[in-house]
């Protein structure tokens, strides 16, 4: 009788740890779920609203630049860098804004064509903002261009970050 | 402000900084096939006013015999309803390029019946009605502004809901409504200057390799083989000559193969 309970309880077990474990797999493969994914956009687009506000006075009066609702997004670690893809027109001009959350966060942004090659461009932080950097540009050739994201090494902690753009 | 300036003289320091990733002062220049460089995932894919801006700053165009009135007919494949509501938006920018209110609004309308299909109605309810009342108004800055938005907000909304496959192919509908106008137009007024343009193979590469990176059970049938067979087509099509520009030739290939599919989309 006993060792029958012992055989029942280790039969238990290990179909009680398979379940587990299937369903801890199935979480995985289905990646995070819904709210998850939502929170994080949530997140991302209160960044994106940071640099939404760097931007507005480039948004007003005769001249003004074209906001892109669109915008890329993700985390950076301190002292790394990342690539953009974008393709630009030539005879428009461009203007990005690069934000993180944090104030100390220095950011970097550069432009890159297609060749790898660094580009003459206006960048630097946006006034009072040093978490916003900004960067004007106006291609000589419609393509592909490549923006690099980059935060310092002495930043703390790894950035989420986003990156709005503007035509005119 | 600080300037820029690609420095060739420390060239070698800097492509190692560049190759380990870090970021120190900006590499001058960059090895693009290094694989120890993290490219972003997301692809922004230009609407078509960004590019009509460009093509107006070398005179006035007539935009309004771009506006071709096709009839949206659903059926159940949410795949081709994707793509149909990039169009569909890609068409509202054309109108509101031809300021025509009468197209503006209809779009508004077939936006509304796209987005039920699509699960996301009551996220763009708001921004389709900005849009007719815009358009009743002349107001085009908000019209532009809010079609942006919609194309967005399904974009997002369509993640939000573990609907991610379709995201690629509403950006592909709206990158093939402007290429369709954008190649017609230059095609009836054909310049080497404004050709270069259509300078977007590796805009198409991209397309292409989110496309072709999508389930099969959604881009399974006829429609989808000539969907891959034309970015093909155009990637080749699209890639300047030594001077800068596409021949006339290219970008008449160029505007037959976008409206054939185009077509062969709203014709489900």
């Amino acid at each position: 009788m006993e060792v029958r309970r012992s055989i029942i309880t280790a039969l238990l077990a290990v179909t009680v740890g398979s379940v587990v474990t299937l369903s801890a797999q199935k979480k995985a493969e289905d990646g995070p779920s819904a709210v998850e994914v939502a929170k994080r956009a949530g997140e991302f687009r209160e960044i994106k609203q940071i640099a939404n506000r760097a931007a507005l006075p480039s948004l007003r009066g005769e001249d003004k630049f074209i906001l892109r609702e669109s915008y890329w997004n993700g985390t950076l670690e301190p002292g790394k860098a990342k690539l953009i893809q974008v393709q630009l027109f030539r005879r428009n001009e461009y203007k990005f804004w690069f934000a993180a959350p944090e104030r100390d966060a220095e950011l970097a942004l550069n432009i890159y064509d297609s060749e790898g090659q660094l580009l003459e461009a206006e960048t630097g932080p946006v006034q009072e903002k040093p978490n916003v950097v900004t960067l004007t540009f106006e291609p000589e050739l419609t393509g592909v261009y490549y923006l690099r994201i980059a935060s310092k090494a002495t930043t703390k902690r790894p950035q989420d970050w986003a990156v709005i753009y503007a035509y005119r | 402000m600080k300037l820029a300036f690609a420095t060739t003289s420390f060239l070698a320091v800097f492509a190692v900084a560049a190759s380990t990733g870090h970021a120190q002062d900006a590499p001058a220049k960059l090895n693009l096939n290094d694989p120890n460089i993290v490219f972003v995932e997301e692809s922004v894919i230009p609407i078509p006013l960004e590019i009509f801006s460009s093509l107006d700053k070398l005179g006035a165009r007539d935009w309004s015999g771009q506006i071709v009135k096709r009839e949206v007919n659903l059926d159940p494949d949410r795949s081709r309803t994707a793509m149909l509501f990039g169009l569909v938006v890609s068409e509202g920018f054309i109108a509101v390029q031809a300021k025509d209110n009468e197209g503006v609004r209809r779009i508004g309308r077939e936006v509304l019946r796209l987005a039920q299909p699509l699960n996301v109605l009551d996220d763009v309810q708001s921004h389709a009605n900005a849009i007719i009342t815009g358009a009743g108004k002349d107001d085009w800055d908000s019209v532009r502004g809010e079609l942006d938005k919609t194309r967005q907000t399904v974009i997002n909304k369509l993640k939000e809901n573990r609907d991610k496959d379709l995201v690629a192919l509403v950006s592909l509908g709206g990158w093939l409504g402007g290429t369709e106008a954008l190649s017609a137009v230059i095609k009836d007024d054909y310049s080497p200057e404004a050709s270069d343009l259509l300078n977007q193979p590796d805009l198409v590469t991209q397309l292409k390799s989110d496309f072709n990176g999508l389930p099969r059970r959604v881009r399974r049938g006829d429609l989808f083989s000539q969907v891959l067979k034309t970015l093909t087509h155009l990637e080749f099509l699209m890639r300047n000559d030594a001077s800068g520009s596409i021949s006339k030739g290219n970008v008449i290939e160029i505007s037959l193969a976008t409206k054939n599919l185009v077509n062969a989309i709203y014709g489900g």
